[in-house]
């Protein structure tokens, strides 16, 4: 009886006062379980960043480090008064928010299908969507070549309608279509979490009051999947900034290819200048941080 | 709003003529004949999966008929979007703009609608005032009570002053005490405002007590319509009688005349009898039905001497069901179990008067039979 007075009283205090002593016990459980992720991120990430962040100190003495070493600021002062690396870092952004923007835009409606489709082909449209990212990244970008370049299958095509041919291969433009399409997946689930969650009645709603498909967009769709939108824009430029293979393999040698992932591969590969390699690395971490935190302002003023 | 209540009461708003929906293979309407009148609230009432929101979705312009017509104030909107119908529609789950305060809730058809920002804002004070929410403007939903939502979205849907409003079981998601208010609220509101509404809803009890008007329908027909009590005084089929509050039913034939002028004897299946009216189109053999609600049934103690009643018998109490205001036995019979509501006085204990296993006499008069055709 004294059991049953006590937890009735727990109940009727409200979720508030019983949350602690709720959350606490199994908290300290669980937390074990952490560990090992835990211990495997600091061993594997953070360590390597700790010594990357020495290296871009250090003073480059040539490719074969002899002698005692030298920490200097000089791979940053380098960076920034270079007019070549601003125009580096200029197309690296602007490629990077360009295909996160089409790949949002395209993804969006492809999301929306999804979400709302009671399909029984439903599983195979996810399994289309996913394509790009478990095909063989030379085979995709050799599949990109064979289309892109100027005797490929699309200027073939243009020819055979009559119409004026591209040139894609080795261009800016080239590198943009191939980075889209393959990080383009990562938009369709950013969202199509986000649009499962709104009501579909909410669009009958909008048109029960007047409002035309234009107003559901407007008006409930994109307000009610903005965290979504975010999240997915910042997933694709966060990794189109870090994309190396596709702007080598489509961008060429030329200024199309040198975006600064490109950068510091050439220079931890081929001039083994490895301490801008990693400076470089860490003002591209610093860009992306803080977008990150942009993105969680964006998301706090929506509230 | 005075020309609204001095229209002419037979003016018809909407019509719904040999309206048919089918999804594939599957008929959710067949066969819906409907006619609303101005200012009336019709309710569409009727067992799950029977229609009724497909119904009201195609009034609304969300679904588009198989076959049939939809017509609104004379003009034919069976293939109209819902955004150029004027409608006013409530959904069971409310569907509150999540994201947008009440007021801007309130206001958005408004704005679709281009109505000026000064209007704008004195029509939604009026309307959140007229479902009691004044204080509530500056709310999100989700800082709202169930009840407050569901108004929330009444003043949306009736801020626009729509031709019709849609009620889609907009009391299914409120707990008994608070259903039984908003009812109460909501024909009030209706009449305040002279509104043609439809309702929609499985609950027989917000039909009866709601309604000017009641469509019954079953596996996508009407069944039955009429007012509350004609409904439920005189059911058309054993579906209407069954569905409608309760009642005992009995499947027999008409034997002959009784020995009392005017009536004649009805013999259940099951032996059963019962003196009923006569009426022309009652002859002896053909197969009925007979209903007899469990409140036109008296049950008094079998010693004490009883006024002659042509329909009587023994039984004893079964079961005791009290209920508050009335309390519900199940009466033994030879012929079979029948149920009896007895109203409970005031002050007194009703149930008490009778016990289980007491014998008792049951009677009733030939007026409370109703004979339903079997169909
Ligand atoms: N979009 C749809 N696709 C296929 N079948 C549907 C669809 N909508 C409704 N139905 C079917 O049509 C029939 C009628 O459905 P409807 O929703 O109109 O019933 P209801 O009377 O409103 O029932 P409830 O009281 O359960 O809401 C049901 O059998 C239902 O399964
Ligand atoms: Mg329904």
């Amino acid at each position: 009886m004294a059991e049953l007075v006590h937890s009735s009283a727990g109940v009727s205090q409200g979720p508030a006062p019983a949350a602690p002593g709720a959350k606490k016990a199994p908290t300290a459980n669980y937390g074990i379980l952490l560990l090992p992720s835990i211990g495997t991120l600091i061993a594997f990430f953070i360590v390597p960043l700790m010594i990357m962040l020495g290296y871009s100190f250090r003073r480059f003495d040539g490719p074969a480090q002899v002698g005692p070493v030298h920490y200097v600021i000089d791979n940053y002062v380098k960076f920034f008064t270079d007019l070549f690396y601003w125009e580096v870092l200029g197309r690296t952004l602007v490629v990077a928010a360009v295909v996160a923007t089409i790949a949002v835009v395209i993804a969006y409606p492809i999301a929306y299908t999804l979400a709302r489709s009671k399909s029984r082909w439903k599983t195979l449209m996810v399994v289309i969507v996913v394509l790009p990212l478990i095909t063989n990244l030379v085979v995709r970008n050799y599949g990109w070549m064979v289309i892109l370049s100027d005797n490929g299958l699309l200027n073939t095509f243009l020819q055979y309608l009559g119409l004026p041919t591209l040139t894609l291969m080795f261009t800016t433009t080239g590198v943009i279509v191939a980075l889209t399409q393959v990080l383009t997946p990562f938009a369709v689930f950013s969202l199509f979490g986000v649009i499962q969650q709104i009501n579909p009645q909410l669009e009958e709603s909008v048109r029960g009051l007047g409002g035309t498909t234009w107003h559901v967009v407007k008006d409930v769709l994109i307000p009610l999947s903005w965290a979504g939108i975010l999240a997915g824009w910042l997933l694709i430029f966060v990794q189109a900034v870090a994309a190396f293979a596709t702007p080598l393999l489509i961008g060429g040698g030329g200024r199309a290819g040198q975006l600064l992932a490109t950068l510091v591969f050439t220079d931890a590969i081929s001039t083994l200048n490895w301490p801008f390699a990693a400076a470089t690395s860490f003002i591209m971490t610093a860009i992306v941080l803080m977008l990150i935190a942009l993105q969680g302002r964006m998301l706090r003023a929506k509230r | 709003m005075a020309e609204l209540s001095n229209a002419q009461p037979s003016e018809i708003v909407l019509r719904l003529a040999g309206v048919q929906k089918y999804f594939g293979s599957v008929a959710a309407v067949e066969n819906v004949e409907l006619a609303v009148q101005k200012n009336q609230l019709v309710t569409l009432l009727g067992p799950s999966g029977c229609g009724k929101t497909t119904t009201l979705r195609m009034i609304a312009g969300f679904e588009f008929p198989t076959a049939g017509q939809i017509v609104i104030d004379g003009k034919d909107v069976t293939y109209t979007p819902p955004n150029k119908r004027e409608i006013g529609i409530v959904f069971q789950s409310y569907s509150l703009f999540p994201h947008l305060r009440v007021s801007d809730n309130v206001a958005y058809g408004l704005k679709r609608r281009g109505v000026p920002k000064e209007e704008r804002v004195q029509r939604v004070r009026e309307a959140l005032q007229l479902v009691d929410l004044g204080q509530f403007g500056d709310r999100l939903p989700n800082e709202l009570s169930g009840g407050q939502q569901q108004r929330v979205a009444l003043a949306r849907a009736i801020v626009i002053r729509p031709k019709i409003l849609l009620l889609d079981e907009p009391l299914s998601a409120l707990d008994a005490k608070l259903r039984q208010r908003m009812r109460l609220e909501i024909r009030h509101l209706q009449r305040q405002i002279g509104m043609t509404t439809v309702l929609v809803t499985h609950d027989q009890e917000e039909a009866l007590s709601m309604s000017d008007h009641i469509v019954v329908m079953n596996k996508g027909n009407v069944e039955q319509e009429g007012t509350p009590s004609s409904i439920y005084r005189q059911p058309k089929t054993s579906f209407v009688a069954s569905f409608i509050g309760e009642t005992n039913l009995f499947k027999g034939e008409i034997v002959h005349a009784a020995n009392v002028d005017g009536l004649l004897v009805f013999r259940a299946d099951c032996g059963f009898e019962a003196c009923i009216r006569k009426a022309d189109n009652l002859e002896p053999g053909r197969q009925l039905l007979l209903s007899l609600r469990p409140e036109t049934l008296t049950i008094s103690p079998s010693q004490g001497e009883a006024e002659a009643s042509p329909n009587a018998l023994r039984g004893t109490v079964a079961g005791i069901n009290y209920l508050g205001a009335r309390t519900v036995f199940e009466i033994k019979t030879p012929t079979r179990d029948l149920m009896v509501s007895v109203q409970n006085d005031a002050g007194s204990e009703a149930p008490v008067a009778f016990v289980e296993g007491q014998t008792i006499r049951l009677s009733w008069t030939p007026d409370a039979c109703q004979i339903v055709e079997i169909n």
